[in-house]
């Protein structure tokens, strides 16, 4: 027996080094969702109807997507400054948190800028921005908190103001964190209408209704915003989205949601597994080998999880036997382990110790020979170092000293994991699923081949042959989104009216019957859009009212130069279009 | 030490020689190697696993069990994700072993979208993808199923493996600018997968690019980014896609009328109906033209139908009965005349004087040209026609057109 107590001593030494680990970080949890909302109407410059109602709608819909909502209306610089502190000291890791802004946002020098209610005039740049709430120290102390996952929603016109509108209208945040996304309300060179017959903006009016729709992803939400917007404006307005997401999101998720993720992670979670079961930690192995069957990725790598977790589960389960003194259960259980993994040599060696510590000496013996065949140099060498204190006490180990080493297994029979010469053959779609190839130029093409000039006539020529008309003179959704499709386009806007954007504002109205005319040279058959309306091509004269316009020449979508211009009463105004 | 080299057994099992694989049984240098495999197994470290591995091609440079090392080392790789160095050992294997399936998956599955496409990368991939085809019975050979493996499951793996090799060939298909082989592969793969939004997504692409189905492309993409949960593309992608494809729609179709119709029809197959189409932009225009102008103007609703009906895709057929009878009397306005002195032929608008519709080809020269502008009226017979841009052209003679100036200069407003 002294050999035995002498033994035990060893047992405790391994079995407290088992124990002392206790890791038990699990997968990651859903944190809290929460929601900063502020709406500005009252500016002293040029006030807005709806950003308020705007922004009450959105508070009450994602109070009932479960975010805990703070709500500012017509906040000063101030105010702003203090409600988004207070907004980022309340987030965590796990935290889905949401900014929304209705009222005026304006572009400069590639920033974006919210604007608040006590802004005036500036007269420089940096006068300017001292007096807004720049979205870029926003987006800087989002990316310090780390939360889950971001969402900002601005219904605001970012297109440039004043001095600088050469332009282009958008600033795609160039600093916003990973797990990001953004929408606007509005396109590139777009100005979000604040929908002046209404109550709320086209675009809030829409994103609050579908909030409230159960199953939808964000992505899906902002699908049909943008399908809503872009009807009811007839083209003049779609929501534009950027996102960085890497998991979906759901205002209202469907009540049966699985796991979801990136089909991929199911091979880094059972190397996961591996590792915290490398370091004792079964709970969180057994946890994650849960999460890879939740994902269901098929194949080699769910029928390894399906086979490790029993023996991880009978690992844990004869640990706990053993810290309760339970050691026939203990050494029951970790038998019961290692005909699950035969090669997992710790599990013979804690096996044989607690059948020493119940005085099984033959049993002790028996799991050690398995060392013997499958161990390693140095834990053969320690099995047969054990079996020589036990030979005196046990015929079993005497007789495993006498017999030959046993070869080494084939590799084969050692990787559970891996079937040699033979592909996990449902890998390469989780593969597939999780890396699909980069798109973005292909999709160009697609968008190119279905740009080309559209052979459409335009609805309003419908006179019979001889009556020539003036296909401007009405404008039409239809012909309207068929050149805001077209490769190289010109659209004409004047600057102000319903919009959201702070710097262009129309100076006064065309007086009664006062009239401009603008004439339009240059590259011959280029379309044009007036104020959303296809105008027919270049060349082209148009008698306008009086004001200030800005012209924007839009290649492929993407606005390529802006040039404001007025037109004075009675003037006419040349300009030279060439693509 | 006995073995046999895995290249020449595959060899002897592709003529039916020997029974698959399991039979080559390497043998270990000595107790030392074993023991390094065994820390391999047990580390649970990718990186440290990685440099045992290392550890033992150094120490054992001569090892049998080099075939197993290399997919030791593909398996690590996979299981960090890291997916070049993946594709790397997968070239080795196929390069040391060309018939072994590990090799030929992963370089038939990673090969299509990594980065250095090369011709030889284009070759690789498309020579494991016809592999991986050819020798899927030997592969999936009943004898060969894993034991705890379903049927259900095994016949899962090979269309598995018939995808990947599908999309890999259409993938080189398409690298190689054969855009109908590419949508032959891809329509393929999703007769075996047909909710593999990336096979969606790339048939529409290169149907878009080839432009003679477009109503089957804008299906294809729209399906693409309407697919969710299983086989559908990551958010970020399919919302890509999703734009996209609402862009196509109405961009071809005018607006986006009946565009959610045609998205939740595309979620029932991953193929159009043979007769689907999409209306043109143009044909609804001129739909709506017939519509609002047969009361007041039925001579030119007929015009407009007869264009819809040429500009539709079985347009053919149309201007098959077109042509078995001379056209009613329609009116045009000259646009211009070839050649300006005794025209050939004269370019008409019907609609109106800035949109060239119909080519009117005389029999023999007219005396006069007429100056643009010059509203007539004609009839004729239809000679051919061209769908996009539209033109009819349409032969006639001096007795069947009025209008026409009797002398130089004379013009009709």
């Amino acid at each position: 027996m002294r050999s035995s107590v002498k033994i035990l001593n060893a047992v405790l030494v391994a079995v407290c080094g088992v124990c002392s680990v206790a890791a038990q970080s699990g997968p990651a949890a859903e944190g809290k969702r929460v929601a900063l909302i502020i709406g500005n109407n009252a500016y002293s410059m040029s006030p807005l109807q709806n950003a308020v109602n705007d922004a009450r709608l959105i508070d009450k819909a994602l109070q009932g997507a479960g975010f805990t909502t703070t709500l500012k209306v017509d906040a000063t610089k101030p105010v702003m400054e203090q409600s988004a502190l207070e907004f980022l000291n309340s987030i965590g890791p796990d935290d889905t948190v949401l900014f929304f802004y209705a009222g005026h946002g304006i572009q400069m020098q590639n920033e974006n800028f919210l604007v608040p209610v006590d802004f005036e005039v500036a007269n420089t740049f940096i006068d300017a921005k001292f007096k807004m709430f720049p979205m870029a120290y926003f987006f800087d102390a989002l990316k310090e908190k780390r939360p889950k996952r971001s969402i900002i929603l601005l219904d605001a016109c970012r297109t440039n103001a004043g001095a600088q509108a050469h332009e282009t209208g958008l600033a795609q945040p160039q600093n916003a964190g990973s797990e990001t996304y953004i929408a606007y309300s509005t396109s590139p060179g777009q100005v979000a209408a604040d929908n002046p017959s209404g109550r709320d903006s086209w675009f809030t009016e829409a994103l609050a209704d579908l909030i409230n729709e159960r199953d939808l992803t964000i992505d899906d939400v902002f699908t049909r915003v943008r399908s809503r917007v872009s009807s009811e404006t007839s083209g003049r307005q779609t929501p534009w989205v950027t996102s960085s997401l890497t998991s979906k999101f759901y205002f209202h998720a469907p009540n049966n949601l699985k796991a979801d993720a990136d089909p991929t992670m199911a091979e880094k979670w059972l190397v996961d597994a591996q590792v915290r079961e490398q370091r004792g930690d079964w709970e969180g192995a057994i946890s994650l080998l849960h999460q890879i069957q939740s994902l269901k990725p098929g194949g080699l790598v769910e029928s390894t999880a399906n086979v490790r977790l029993p023996y991880l589960e009978a690992r844990k389960e004869a640990v706990d036997r053993y810290n309760a003194s339970d050691f026939a259960a203990g050494a029951a259980l970790y038998e019961k382990a290692l005909k699950m993994d035969p090669f997992s040599m710790e599990t013979a060696f804690e096996a044989a110790y607690s059948f020493m510590l119940i005085d099984r000496p033959d049993d002790a013996a028996r799991l050690l020979s398995i060392v013997r065949e499958r161990g390693t140099s140095a834990s053969v060498a320690k099995a047969e170092a054990m079996l020589k204190e036990l030979a005196p006490i046990s015929p079993e180990a005497a007789r495993a000293l006498t017999a030959g080493r046993p070869d080494a297994p084939p590799i084969q029979q050692m990787f559970t994991g891996v079937r040699f010469g033979d592909p996990d053959w449902l890998a390469g779609r989780r593969y597939v699923e999780g890396n699909p190839m980069q798109l973005s130029g292909w999709l160009k093409k697609v968008d190119d081949a279905y740009a080309a000039p559209a052979p459409a006539p335009a609805v309003t020529s419908a006179a019979p042959a001889g009556s020539q008309t003036d296909q401007g003179a009405a404008p039409i959704a239809s012909g309207a989104t068929e050149i805001a499709m077209s490769v190289f386009h010109v659209e004409i806007a004047p600057v102000g009216g319903e919009t959201r954007d702070i710097g262009i504002r129309r100076i006064g109205q065309p007086a009664g019957g006062s009239v401009g005319f603008l004439q339009l040279e240059g590259s011959g058959g280029v379309p044009v859009l007036m104020n959303g309306s296809p105008r027919g091509q270049i060349p082209s004269k148009f008698a306008v009212p009086p004001g200030k316009y800005v012209l924007r020449t839009l290649e492929n979508g993407n606005v390529i130069r802006e040039l404001p211009f007025d037109v004075a009463d009675g003037s006419s105004r040349t300009i030279h279009i060439e693509k | 030490m006995r073995t046999v080299s895995r290249t020449i057994l595959s060899a002897a099992i592709a003529a039916g020689v020997l029974a698959p694989l399991a039979s080559a049984v390497a043998q270990w240098a000595d107790r030392g190697e074993y023991d390094l495999v065994l820390m391999i197994r047990s580390e649970g470290s990718p990186q440290k696993r990685l440099d045992l591995i290392d550890t033992w091609r150094k120490q054992y440079p001569k090892s049998q069990l080099a075939e197993s090392r290399r997919e030791l080392a593909l398996t690590t790789y996979q299981s960090m994700r890291d997916w070049p160095h993946m594709l790397a050992v997968a070239r080795e294997i196929n390069t040391a072993e060309p018939s072994n399936p590990v090799g030929l998956y992963w370089c038939a599955s990673l090969i299509p979208g990594s980065s250095g496409v090369s011709p030889e990368t284009i070759t690789l991939a498309e020579a494991a993808a016809r592999a991986l085809l050819s020798g899927g019975s030997a592969m999936f050979a009943p004898d060969k199923k894993p034991a705890g493996t379903t049927e259900a499951e095994w016949r899962a793996s090979r269309a598995a493996s018939a995808v990947v090799a599908r999309r890999a060939l259409g993938w080189a298909a398409w690298q190689k600018k054969d855009l109908t082989e590419a949508a032959s592969e891809f329509t393929a793969a999703l007769k075996e997968d047909p909710k593999n939004a990336e096979m969606s997504a790339w048939l529409g692409i290169v149907l878009s690019l080839q432009k003679d189905k477009p109503a089957q492309a804008i299906w294809s993409v729209l399906r693409a980014g309407a697919l969710r949960d299983e086989g559908a593309l990551p958010d970020d992608q399919r919302l890509q896609v999703a734009q996209t494809a609402e862009r196509a729609y109405v961009a071809w179709h005018g607006s986006a009328d009946g565009l959610d119709a045609v998205r939740q029809k595309s979620l029932e197959s991953a193929l159009p109906p043979a007769d689907f189409t999409i209306e043109t932009a143009s044909s609804v225009a001129l739909r709506n033209l017939e519509e609002q102008t047969r009361a007041t103007n039925p001579q030119l609703a007929d015009w407009f139908h007869t264009r819809r009906m040429l500009e539709d895709p079985g347009g053919g057929q149309f201007f098959k009965t077109l042509q078995s009878q001379p056209l009613p009397k329609l009116k045009g306005i000259v646009i211009r005349c070839s050649p300006e002195t005794r025209p050939e032929q004269v370019t008409l608008g019907i609609r109106d004087g800035s949109t060239e519709e119909v080519l009117l080809k005389f029999a023999s020269p007219m005396r006069f040209a007429a100056d643009p502008g010059t509203e007539i009226e004609f009839t004729g017979n239809a000679e051919s026609f061209h769908a996009a841009p539209f033109q009819l052209v349409v032969t006639t003679d001096a007795k069947n057109v009025e209008g026409w100036p009797a002398r130089p200069g004379a013009r009709k407003h």
